[in-house]
């Protein structure tokens, strides 16, 4: 019953047929086994973006050095022409000194119309499809904080809706941030005006941040994003809005190709009754040290205890 | 030296030869498995070319089916400490080879979970980034820096204690030991390390609290101390079936009790969970409601849920009594153990903790037959090199494969 | 059969299968997901878009097309004036309708000449807005039929101004601090910056920003803001099913 046979070459102990008759048959199932493997790796051939080698070899942001960051800056200039027809102008945005950013909303003023949402999408070159939105809008019916009854898939004919608020959220830029935490690589780490930020070449895709946070705001490339040629924004940052590639994070970086060069972000430019606004905390006249001055402002699950740079208020 | 090398060499290449000699149901079974492994080779092929997006996986339930496994087979891989216990410090003799039969599963389980993970990853050529003083190592600080040394850890530990404890063996030597006791109890601190880190992964996230609660530490380690053991006792039995090796009976049995309290504690425990989250009935309990009753009416993990803990308490009742001394029952209750485990662990406690999103969403989560095909391939490759793992280490066991029989050297050219 | 035969059929059917499979491997080609049908929302979004009411001079200084105006609100349509075009074809507005802010109409720009406008009321009290103005002016200012006199904002011995409460003339172009003179909380934030939209630097250093005084935005006659019609959902998740509207709030 012992299927071990009695150590020793077999071929010494069988008869010469045998020996054959095994050496064929041994022969051809490894064959076939060694033929089906490279059929079942016949998918790589259309293996295209694995990036070239020195993409691979690429240290970390905080690594880099200024001659480094040029030739990978021009690098990737040319890798976005090639692919859409146009030339980027692709910068490496630094802190400012004496900035932290904040972000404070009215949810007096939202009405609901996700026009920041899409302005998001057209600025960051955020893929179209698959579609990665990094604002939710969520339809709160008045009364109730609990998002379990929110809606994120409202269409009315307009907005807003009586007896609803609208309350967009997107990353917060926590000063605490579970997300940074938890990266087993510290591909995402904050810098010293708040934002929390994201190297697209150093993530390895393993979705803990995602699992992380609290309010949904990081989103996975699931496949390889697709921008319509003419809807690319030329005017990208390294951190920010150069285009991503699949198996990377992505989420809202407050804009940082137009904040750290002192303008403010696209969902704020766009919003048709002024709810956002935008600013440097650090600075005591700007906006939203009024607003967190003389405001009644709260952050979302503040029990979580990630401190977070976004604040809601109501108004009136 | 050169001869230590060269005996080392020889006993390699003996133990790898002989995974290519079997009779005709050895050859059915690597071969079956090794086809399941071709296709979950092209379909891991054809994730890497589309991306993650083969999957059933979304921005709101981003870990599936490949992180409820990887989670499952850490907690067998810490299982084989099981068998260590009563060897080493309870000193039973009887059994003390059996501890290398727990540790080679440790071995193949640790070699799944490294290939669970690696198929979760967007970017799996950059796994470099891990590697510390290499890449950017993020260690205190994340739980899966944590996870990554002690898995590595203790594949290291399990393929050294494994491969001495064989090679002295083969070689007729006494093993040293210092070479390899100090080892084993480290590695009985180290397997409950490598649970309990794994449960940090979940249990430190705040905005998730279905998991965010200690008692899914403990809850992992007892469905860990279950299902291993459970698989042990069936691997036991397969060793007798299909060798001449001679497992006694009493270690089926010394597993069987560690089987039997292990579910009662995890039963305890499961209660425990259920009583929290539904007698406080705060907003917080909406992933438990989802998971055993449905919410909002998306209900589609309520069968999976209620048929795993029913198997958990039939095997428990199985398992009390002592009917289940005899085999047949015995295996029966395994079985019943380890599909119940596996269902609560993966998803009973990965997918709703992403259910409802942070921001109230719904969003339900089926594996995608990609997806399905990966994971099958994987395990099969698990199974493959258990199987070689025994394949090699039964005849070293039983001296069959031994440097007296030892062809002689060729003759000089 | 005998072992080494039952092995050699194992071997040579598996050696079978692997090509087989190995086959099918090179006839699926990997599967496209279906293509999702592009969402053209970007078409509907301008990044400075947005209900800012501009006046006539704003929209053609701005390189807006003036023929949205409506020039028959005024003139009359049978004996239609001379509409004067640029090189483009786009319509080129005479200097002296300047001030003609898109959908308020200042009085004195038609009622130059001739009595004063008296206007009626009825018996609760409220403006009775003459027939021929009533497709530009709808009163909605405040409820409870607060602003229904047009004399709590105009003056009625001059109809191209506009008067506070206590007295203090404005001009129609700087009507700010008679919004202030009743809504002071939103004053109050608006000279903060925090009321209303600012567009442009929140670095008022190295830029400027754009601020915007009330009426640019608000109609004064109907100051609530007209209702928009939203932008898309978010796209349903990859391989899950679209996700469903909460229940009720019944909990």
């Amino acid at each position: 019953m012992s299927p071990i046979p009695p150590t020793g070459s077999p071929a010494s102990a069988e008869p010469r047929s045998m020996s054959r008759r095994s050496f064929l048959r041994g022969s051809t199932v490894m064959a076939a086994g060694v033929a089906a493997i490279a059929a079942g790796l016949a998918p790589l051939r259309k293996l295209e973006d694995f990036g070239s080698v020195e993409e691979f070899l690429r240290v970390h942001y905080l690594e880099l050095k200024p001659e480094q960051m040029k030739e990978v800056l021009a690098r990737i200039e040319s890798g976005v022409e090639k692919q859409y027809g146009l030339r980027p102008h692709v910068r490496d945005y630094r802190p400012m000194n004496g900035v932290e950013f904040v972000y404070a909303l009215n949810l007096t003023r939202c009405v609901g119309c996700r026009k920041c949402v899409h302005a998001c999408v057209a600025e960051n070159n955020q893929s179209r499809d698959p579609a990665i939105e990094y604002i939710r809008v969520l339809k709160m019916p008045n009364g109730t904080f609990d998002m379990e009854k929110g809606d994120h898939n409202y269409a009315p004919e307009s907005v807003p809706e009586p007896g609803f608020f609208y309350m967009p959220v997107q990353c917060h830029q926590c000063k605490n941030p579970p997300c940074v935490k938890v990266c087993p690589v510290k591909a995402t780490w904050q810098e010293s005006d708040g934002i929390t930020v994201i190297d697209y070449n150093w993530c390895i895709g393993c979705r803990y941040c995602e699992a992380a946070c609290p309010y949904f705001a990081r989103r996975f490339n699931f496949s390889e994003p697709s921008i319509p040629k003419e809807k690319l924004n030329p005017n990208m940052s390294y951190l920010g809005n150069q285009p991503r590639h699949k198996g990377v994070m992505e989420k809202c970086h407050f804009c940082i190709q137009r904040t750290r060069a002192g303008l403010y972000p696209a969902c704020l430019e766009v919003c048709p009754t002024g709810a956002r606004k935008f600013g440097n905390i650090l600075d005591p006249d700007s906006e939203v040290s009024y607003i967190l001055k003389n405001k009644r402002v709260f952050v979302l699950k503040e029990e979580v205890g990630t401190l977070p740079r976004f604040f809601y208020y109501f108004d009136a | 030296m050169k001869t230590a090398v060269r005996n080392y060499a020889v006993f390699l290449w003996r133990s790898g030869a002989l995974v290519f000699e079997g009779d005709w149901r050895y050859f059915a079974w690597i071969c079956t498995l090794f086809a399941i492994c071709l296709v979950g080779l092209n379909a891991y092929s054809r994730q890497l070319v589309e991306g993650l997006s083969t999957t059933g996986m979304t921005d709101q339930v981003s870990w599936g089916v490949y992180i409820a496994n990887f989670t499952f087979l850490v907690g067998v891989a810490a299982a084989a400490v099981m068998l260590v216990i009563p060897v080493y410090i309870y000193r039973n003799q009887e059994l003390h080879d059996l501890v290398i039969f727990g540790e080679l599963l440790a071995v193949a389980a640790i070699l799944m979970c490294l290939a669970f993970v690696t198929v979760d990853l967007g970017r799996p050529e950059r796994f470099w980034h891990l590697i510390p003083f290499i890449g950017k190592f993020n260690f205190p600080g994340s739980m899966l820096s944590w996870d990554v040394i002690v898995l590595n850890g203790y594949l290291l530990l399990n393929v050294h204690i494994c491969g001495y404890l064989l090679y002295c063996r083969y070689q007729n030597r006494k093993p040293a030991k210092w070479f390899y006791i100090p080892f084993v109890f480290t590695g009985i601190f180290w397997a409950v390390s490598i649970h309990t880190v794994t449960a940090f992964l979940y249990v430190g996230l705040g905005g998730r609290p279905f998991w965010n609660s200690a008692i899914v530490g403990p809850r992992f380690l007892a469905s860990a101390f279950t299902a291993g053991p459970a698989i042990i006792i069936l691997a036991l039995q397969v060793i007798r079936r299909f060798s001449t090796y001679r497992v006694p009976d009493k270690a089926l049995l010394t597993l069987r009790s560690i089987v039997q309290v292990s579910m009662l504690i995890n039963l305890f425990l499961l209660g425990n969970e259920v009583f929290k989250e539904f007698y406080t009935d705060s907003l917080h309990v909406a992933s438990a409601r989802y998971l055993f009753l449905g919410l909002h009416g998306h209900n589609a993990l309520v069968p999976w849920i209620w048929t795993a803990i029913s198997f958990n308490v039939i095997a428990m009742i199985l398992l009390a009594l002592p009917l289940s001394r005899s085999l047949k029952w015995l295996d029966v209750a395994c079985v019943l153990a380890i599909i119940g485990i596996w269902i609560e662990k993966g998803m009973g406690l990965v997918v709703p903790g992403f259910i409802p999103s942070p921001l109230g969403e719904i969003v339900e989560y089926l594996p995608t037959w990609n997806e399905t095909a990966v994971s099958l391939g994987i395990w099969a490759f698990g199974l493959l090199c258990y199987t070689f793992f025994l394949r090699m280490a039964v005849p070293i066991l039983q001296g069959t494969l031994n440097r007296s029989n030892e062809s002689p050297a060729p003759a000089s050219p | 059969m005998n072992g080494e035969n039952k092995k050699t059929f194992v071997l040579l059917a598996s050696a079978v299968v692997f090509l087989a499979l190995g086959l099918s491997f090179l006839v699926t080609a990997p599967s496209r997901s279906p293509a999702r049908p592009p969402r053209s929302t970007d078409a509907a979004l301008r990044i400075d878009g947005g209900p800012v009411r501009i006046s006539a001079a704003q929209l053609v200084k701005s390189g807006g097309d003036a023929s949205v105006l409506d020039c028959y609100a005024c003139h009359d349509e049978k004996k239609k004036p001379q509409v004067p075009r640029d090189a483009a074809g786009r319509v080129v507005l005479p200097k002296d309708h300047a001030d003609l802010v898109f959908s308020m109409r200042n009085c004195a720009s038609c009622h130059v000449t001739g009595p004063p406008v008296k206007l009626e009321v009825d018996a609760q009290g409220n403006t009775i807005i003459p027939k021929a103005h009533a497709s530009d002016v709808q009163i909605a200012h405040g409820g409870n039929s607060r602003n229904n006199d047009c004399f709590n904002c105009h003056d009625p011995a001059k109809l191209n101004q506009l008067v506070t409460r206590d007295g203090t003339k404005l001009k129609l172009t700087d009507a700010t601090p008679l919004c202030a003179s009743c809504h002071g909380p939103t004053y109050r934030d608006w000279e903060a910056g925090i009321h209303g939209r600012t567009t442009g630097a929140w670095d008022r250093v190295s830029g400027s920003a754009l601020r915007l005084d009330c009426t640019s935005c608000h109609d004064p006659h109907a100051p609530a803001f007209p209702r928009m019609i939203p932008l898309p959902p978010p796209p349903a998740p990859s391989g899950a099913a679209r996700p469903t509207p909460p229940a009720h709030p019944s909990k």
